[in-house]
């Protein structure tokens, strides 16, 4: 038998609140739940309770002064955790409203104690405790009494075998102190964030003894179902190193573009197609989930440039009907990474899904809140290295620049994010737009250095013979080149590479 | 006894109306089981305000029922209320009072829903009716 005592974990089931608190609340630990006013902490605290709350485990809510407890039923009872069931079994609401006059601290602590005392509750409340605080009298003294009552608050709580969560608003963690934050086990702090029209709602875990949290900021949302945060996804060092050149390919649905990769798409690689507009990079990208569903394998796109009732090819539209190919919901406003990556994540678990495709990079950059875009490569970067350490081969599309005297393999340098690239182009010859394809990339296996010859036939990618007999053709402009003798002009402008 | 099926509206007409000439009685009665159970949850300054915009409404139709609990000195047995209905003809004041209780539960009912207003009255209100029923079975 362990010398050391056990500290339990609440699972609450908030939606990725008890990963981020590395499995739950701490049984019998004193939190602290503060923010702006409107950052969700009532909403938390609610859905909290009635996800804890049962007979056996009975939950006091205690509302001092703040929002009006009609109001506050009037609201919370909008979610669907408000669960009327447990208000009669499980939960009372308490208000100290009257006893808090004159900042009596022993005529609150002493209330607190008795309703604990006749009801002994496993869970207890105090809404908004920022209003205890502020009822102290100023000064040593005031401060003094403010010290006290929270000691003996938290002591008091522990006796009881209470866990407790005080909520109270805030502005920032980092202009914050006093008694509470240092007595408190646990502090969480929910802001928002505002950047022009876009708000993004963010959670960090300041403090949490005991457990080992995720540190940091993490987007959460509220919906009519309450609090869901996406806690940042790390990249997990795999348990055993991948292999460096793995036999299993996945296939284009292309087979010329596979034999141009030696093969296929080895499994588990990410693979970015650029090109500029209507070079056919979804229609590659619909290709490749086809091809998936005839082997039986599910697949999964986010797609960014079309809503889904757009949705590509009346194929892509048959897979998705079919249940082979999932749709992630690209439409929310001000997307994070991190929510996308948690939809992935989910939908990739629950289907085995082994396919995916982005489309687009742009559209992607484009759907998510301003705030998220400034580090928008390094996040990019874990969801890649996430996905494919999952197993799942990772189609991108990106959109270059209609630039044709510019040689270009990737948007916004994201080349280095893939295992794989293919490049389409056009380029003019004789007066006409050609398109042509090339693999620019492909880690630790062989592939083809050619150039070809490509169209889009009955929605189907077709690709041609080699390009032979031309000169310049990454300028844009090929000349043919006679024979003999290469035909060469000056360049008109110096070819960049990017 | 009050039945599962009742509203609370209903509940505290069948309660009032059962003996129309205590009708008054029996309001403080139930006005003081309703403050216990709503004082608890949303505070004496929730349940004063409450009741104070309730005898507004019945003001209206009543003129001599003028009654403000609001910052005034705790009065738990309700006896500044009970003094604005002395004097009236006993159907009359049936008709005010249950008209308060009732306008009472109306505005929980629209703040905080139907579902929930029961779920909080619905204890003081069972409770009135046990004490009314043992008053019948004392006095038959």
């Amino acid at each position: 038998m362990g010398k050391r005592v056990h500290i339990g974990k609440l699972v609450t089931g908030v939606p990725g609140f008890d990963e981020l608190l590395g499995g739950g609340v701490p049984e019998l630990s004193f939190n602290l739940i503060a923010g702006t006013p409107g950052s969700g902490k009532t909403t938390l605290a609610h859905q909290i309770m009635f996800a804890l709350a049962s007979p056996q485990r009975r939950a006091l809510f205690f509302t001092v002064l703040g929002e009006p407890p009609l109001k506050m039923l009037r609201y919370q009872q909008q979610f669907s955790f408000f669960d009327f069931d447990k208000l009669e079994s499980s939960i009372r609401f308490v208000n100290l409203a009257a006893d808090m006059v004159d900042g009596n601290f022993d005529r609150v602590i002493a209330r607190i104690i008795d309703e604990v005392q006749e009801y002994s509750p496993s869970l207890v409340f105090v809404d908004s405790f920022r209003s205890v605080v502020q009822a102290a009298p100023g000064g040593e003294q005031g401060f003094s009494d403010l010290q006290y009552f929270i000691q003996q608050l938290g002591m008091q709580m522990t006796s009881w075998q209470a866990t407790t969560f005080l909520i109270g608003e805030y502005l920032q963690p980092d202009t914050e102190s006093g008694p509470v934050f240092t007595v408190a086990d646990g502090i969480l702090w929910l802001s928002q964030l505002v950047r022009g029209d876009s708000m993004v709602r963010k959670m960090q875990v300041v403090k949490m003894r005991g457990a080992s949290q995720k540190l940091g900021s993490h987007t959460f949302r509220i919906d009519s179902d309450g609090v869901h945060v996406f806690p940042r996804a790390m990249a997990q060092a795999a348990s055993a190193p991948p292999a460096m050149f793995d036999s299993a390919r996945l296939s284009t649905g292309v087979a010329a573009l596979d034999a141009m990769m030696g093969g296929g798409v080895p499994a588990g690689y990410s693979l970015l197609v650029a090109g500029p507009t209507g070079s056919g990079k979804t229609i590659l990208a619909a290709e490749f989930l086809a091809e998936g569903a005839r082997r039986g394998e599910h697949g999964i796109i986010a797609a960014f440039e079309k809503s889904p009732n757009q949705l590509l090819s009346y194929q892509l539209n048959q897979l998705v009907s079919s249940g082979m190919v999932g749709v992630i919901n690209t439409r929310a406003l001000d997307l994070s990474i991190d929510e996308i990556l948690h939809e992935l994540v989910a939908m990739i678990e629950r289907t085995q899904a082994r396919r995916v495709v982005i489309d687009s990079l742009s559209g992607f950059e484009l759907a998510l809140s301003a705030i998220f875009r400034d580090d928008y490569r390094e996040a990019l970067y874990r969801l890649v290295a996430i996905l494919t350490a999952k197993g799942v081969t990772v189609l991108m599309t990106a959109e270059l620049e209609d630039r044709y005297d510019v040689l270009r393999f990737s948007s916004h340098g994201n080349g280095f994010l893939a295992d794989a690239i293919i490049n389409q182009r056009y380029v003019e010859i004789a007066g006409s737009f050609r398109r042509i394809i090339s693999v620019i990339k492909l880690r630790g296996s062989d592939h083809s250095k050619e150039m070809r010859f490509y169209d889009i036939v009955d929605g189907a990618t077709v690709i041609g013979e080699k390009v032979a007999g031309y000169l310049g053709v990454v300028k844009g402009t090929p000349q043919a080149a006679r024979s003999g003798r290469a035909s060469r002009r000056p360049a008109r402008k110096p070819l960049r590479l990017s | 006894m009050a039945t599962d099926e009742e509203t609370p509206r209903a509940i505290i007409e069948r309660l009032l109306g059962a003996n129309p000439d205590g009708a008054v009685d029996t309001s403080i009665d139930v006005l003081e089981l309703l403050a216990n159970n709503l004082v608890g949850i949303i505070g004496e300054q929730g349940f004063d305000t409450l009741l104070f915009r309730s005898a507004h409404r019945v003001n209206l139709d009543f003129p001599w029922l003028m009654y403000d609990p609001r910052n005034k000195p705790a009065d738990p047995e309700f006896l500044q209320l009970r003094e604005c209905f002395e004097g009236q003809p006993s159907e009359r004041a049936g008709r005010a009072s249950t008209l308060l209780l009732t306008t009472l539960v109306d505005i929980l009912g629209v703040l905080i829903g139907e579902h929930m207003t029961m779920l909080i009255v619905q204890p003081a209100l069972q409770r009135a009716s046990i004490r009314n029923n043992s008053k019948e079975q004392d006095n038959g």
